[in-house]
């Protein structure tokens, strides 16, 4: 198996190195070490999220919540700018005795795209984060990944890693335990 | 069950205990400046004590929300702090001694308790059938039994699976709190209308019930991280309170804050929009010299919190998260003394009556706190879901 693949990656690109953990536990050491072995571009694969995984992976924060904020933050200015902008300048109507700018108004209108805005930037950042959708992926090629949606825990370094090299990788997914260990062509 | 092995120490240490003597002191004070404010002005003092009163009431109230609300879904990560929140509910026996007081004072309270007043104010008269007297002591009479009954209840029963272990017990608290939930909501809400709503019998709002109780449940959450802090800082149950524990009483905290937000906001609007006279008095009263007070909650109840309180990296962090509990706990007195002091003061109004009665109310309600806590573990250590909230995690990565 292994020697196959092995011979295809000469001709072919390779997408990486993947290893199959036998449970939540292995997988979850194995992915400290791939950790503190200095790799960048690797990922876990669990048929079920592992608690503490990004402790375990090196992950930090999500970006999301950035994204999200900048969402809500164009909503909720672009809500209000525009009633504002309606009830002083393009269309200024007098309305049940109020003042002109009657922000207490405002504010449900002010809500509502902040809202909007920030569920269509939490979508979109969610999708552009994940690199979705996608109809191929690399990992498809791998007869043994199916198990993953059931009850296989694998690590997969990545080929587009600076320090990847086919050999260390599976050494180093060896010395951690992996088994069925594989070399996938992109 | 296994038992269940922590390092901690679950049983509260001398160096906490021996605060129960600060708080009896200051309730002595504060007994004494309560009299002083009677004596000089016995209406100004009754507003001031049903202030302190409606105060640590819904801190109490919220404890016994907390725990039903827990028991209910049946959740896993707040078994650790629920202990605490049961014994805050517990506190609704002290409440219902504290509550004495203010029998004296329902005349000097409530214009539509007096007879002169019910004889020309047509209003009034038409809303007899609810607001008398009679009917009145027998309402407070049936939130004080209620409230003592589930306050107690629940941590008895709490306290009786620490030894036995009982799952069982778990699921009749969850049945219980089916039913008690339902009388909590009337009764919350009825107390709100009589003795804060009906200071001002002629005005009425129908989200006033539920503006109290979304106060309330806000200063109950400050005040249990406050507890856990308190709790944490002085030795106790260092690892099962942890930052997880933290992370989820804030995000309750901060999401129950934007829920009073929305229901203060909701109060305002529809009454600044329709423009009926007999609403927009309510607002009227609080504007004026009021009008800074007013300003004070979108800004310091709402807008500085919800910024303070967004991040999770704050929430962690115990003594920045208290630092915004203890002014949201602040911000709900000012809420309160919001809805009923200016009923009394044209200018806002902070005196000698207004100090002692926190000292009062505050200093009886931690004295009988920390006698509860000082009898049993700090954890409920035969609750079955314990484990689980032993190791609850956020999946928040470490830095």
């Amino acid at each position: 198996m292994s020697n196959q693949s092995a011979a295809a990656s000469a001709k072919a690109p390779l997408f990486g190195v993947i290893a199959e953990f036998g449970s939540p536990a292995e997988v979850y050491h194995a992915a400290e070490k791939v950790r503190d072995a200095g790799y960048k571009r690797w990922d876990v694969y669990s048929p079920f999220p592992i608690h503490g995984i990004e402790s375990a992976m090196g992950i930090g924060d999500s970006k999301l919540g950035w994204i999200a904020f900048f969402g809500a933050c164009a909503g909720v200015f672009g809500g209000f700018g525009l009633q504002f902008w309606v009830h002083k300048f393009a269309y200024p109507l007098l309305i049940g005795g109020k003042p002109m700018v009657a922000y207490p108004a405002y504010i449900p209108v002010t809500f509502e795209p902040g809202i909007l805005f920030t569920a269509f930037a939490t979508l979109l950042g969610m999708l552009v984060l994940n690199g979705l959708p996608r109809f191929y992926h690399a990992l498809f090629r791998s007869e043994n990944f199916r198990k993953v949606t059931d009850d296989g825990f694998f690590i997969g370094i990545e080929a587009k890693d600076p320090k990847f090299s086919v050999e260390s990788a599976r050494a180093l997914l060896e010395s951690i335990g992996g088994k069925n260990i594989e070399v996938l062509e992109d | 069950m296994d038992k269940v092995e922590t390092p901690d120490t679950l049983q509260l240490n001398d160096r906490l205990a021996k605060s129960t003597s600060w708080f009896l002191g200051a309730g002595i004070l504060g007994v004494l400046l309560c009299g002083f404010g009677y004596y000089h002005n016995s209406q100004e003092f009754f507003a001031s004590y049903l202030t302190a009163f409606s105060f640590f009431l819904a801190i109490a109230l919220g404890g016994i929300f907390f725990v039903m609300v827990q028991h209910l879904v049946r959740a896993g990560w707040s078994t650790t702090v629920r202990r605490t929140a049961e014994n805050i509910g517990n506190n609704l026996i002290v409440m219902s001694v504290l509550f004495l007081p203010l029998l004296l004072g329902v005349h000097d309270l409530f214009e539509w308790s007096h007879e002169e007043v019910r004889a020309v104010d047509r209003l009034i008269q038409a809303k007899a059938g609810y607001l008398n007297e009679p009917f009145f002591y027998l309402r407070a009479l049936i939130y004080i039994v209620i409230w003592c009954g589930l306050g107690s209840w629940f941590l008895r029963t709490s306290r009786r699976q620490d030894e036995s272990k009982d799952p069982l017990l778990s699921i009749k608290m969850g049945r219980a709190s089916t039913f008690g939930l339902v009388l909590f909501a009337l009764t919350l809400t009825f107390y709100a209308l009589d003795w804060i709503m009906s200071i001002d019998a002629h005005w009425f709002s129908t989200m006033f019930g539920v503006y109290y109780f979304a106060g309330a449940v806000v200063a109950f959450y400050s005040f249990l991280i406050l507890m856990m802090t308190w709790l944490r800082s002085t030795g106790h149950a260092r690892t099962s309170i942890n930052m997880e524990h933290y992370h989820d009483a804030g995000k309750l905290l901060f999401g129950h804050n934007v829920f009073w937000t929305y229901i203060a906001f909701s109060q305002f609007m529809l009454i600044w929009y329709a423009n009926i006279p007999e609403e927009t008095l309510f607002f009227l009263h609080r504007g004026g010299d009021w009008k800074w007070v007013s300003m004070l909650l979108p800004w310091g109840h709402f807008a500085v919190p919800f910024v303070f309180l967004m991040s999770h990296n704050v929430k962690r962090k115990p003594w920045l998260v208290s630092i915004g509990c203890a002014w949201l706990l602040a911000m709900c007195y000012v809420d309160i003394y919001w809805l009923i002091q200016p009923n009394f003061h044209h200018h806002p109004h902070f005196g000698i009556a207004d100090v002692g009665s926190l000292l009062a109310v505050g200093g009886f309600f931690m004295f009988f706190l920390v006698h509860t806590m000082r009898q049993a573990p700090l954890i409920p250590v035969g609750d079955p879901r314990l484990k689980m909230s032993l190791s609850y995690n956020n999946g928040i990565p470490k830095k």
